[in-house]
């Protein structure tokens, strides 16, 4: 092949360059560079999460002694397990308002 | 829908987060972008982890892409300009040693004297030059778009394909 503004190629020239020609079509080169970007957008998800879970955490620390006291009076059995159980809906809910929003849409190509 | 269209309406699906429509762009365009750098890296492991890099960096670069202009040349500018990063990393006073000898070590085994006194006359090329002579007598380009693609003046890169051509033939005719 020559552009537009070449002469014909010498037949050995041509026939050299065409040794390195890859193939019109490969799966298993675009299919290494979809698991590429799958990776990119993966963590460029969880960066998109962090202040999120940043701020959940933030605000169960700040509301924990007041959260605690009137939950320990509704339900005296929750002990220890109170901040477990109130972190892990925070960050359940931070997740679940990623999902709604198509942060992790592209999830479904790669599974 | 004509070619250029159809390939305008992909980039636009890709920008708004179309895997399958970047997908098909890299479908497209893979021999392309592969072919280039095979040719002037001539270490085609690195080729391929290259041309991977490229494709990357298209997919977060696309919004610089501006429609109309040719998506090939845009794919290949990215392409050169990660080979020169590469060259870069290497020892300058070494990187055509070092890419004459991955040649021979990475690529395909030479079919005759042909192909070994072209692969010694194009790795003894500078970078610049060799990637005009790839773009313009193997892929196709004319100079003005090697010239866009690789950010050389027109002038320049006519003279780096008159002498890169005229130092490949003379390889070639030199031992005959």
């Amino acid at each position: 092949m020559v552009g537009p503004d070449d002469d014909a190629l010498d037949p050995r020239l041509a026939a050299f360059f065409a040794a390195d020609e890859p193939p019109a079509r490969d799966p298993v080169f675009e299919g290494q560079v979809a698991q590429r970007l799958d990776v990119r957008r993966l963590l460029s998800a969880l960066m998109d999460v962090v202040p999120w879970v940043a701020a959940a955490i933030g605000l169960t620390w700040a509301l924990w002694p007041a959260v605690f006291a009137t939950l320990s009076a509704v339900f005296g059995f929750l002990g220890v397990w109170g901040p477990l159980g109130l972190a892990t809906a925070l960050v359940g809910a931070t997740v679940w308002a990623g999902w709604r929003y198509g942060l992790f849409d592209f999830l479904e190509d790669a599974i | 829908m004509s070619l250029a269209s159809d390939e305008a309406a992909l980039v636009e699906a890709a920008r708004a987060g179309s895997s399958a429509a970047f997908g098909e762009l890299v479908a497209r365009h893979q021999q392309a972008v592969r072919g280039f750098l095979r040719r002037i890296c001539r270490n085609w492991a690195d080729a391929e982890d290259l041309a991977q890099d490229t494709f990357v960096a298209a997919w977060e670069n696309l919004g610089k892409y501006s429609a109309g202009s040719s998506l090939r040349s845009w794919l290949c500018g990215i392409a050169y300009h990660r080979c020169l990063t590469y060259m870069r990393g290497r020892s300058r006073s070494a990187a055509r040693d070092a890419a004459y000898s991955d040649a021979n070590d990475a690529a395909p085994a030479p079919s005759g004297d042909d192909r070994m006194d072209l692969t010694a006359a194009l790795a003894g090329l500078p970078l610049d030059q060799r990637a005009a002579v790839v773009l313009c007598l193997s892929a196709g380009f004319s100079h003005g778009e090697a010239a866009e693609t690789l950010g050389l003046p027109l002038g320049t890169v006519k003279s780096h394909v008159l002498r890169g051509k005229a130092k490949l033939m003379e390889a070639l005719d030199g031992r005959s």
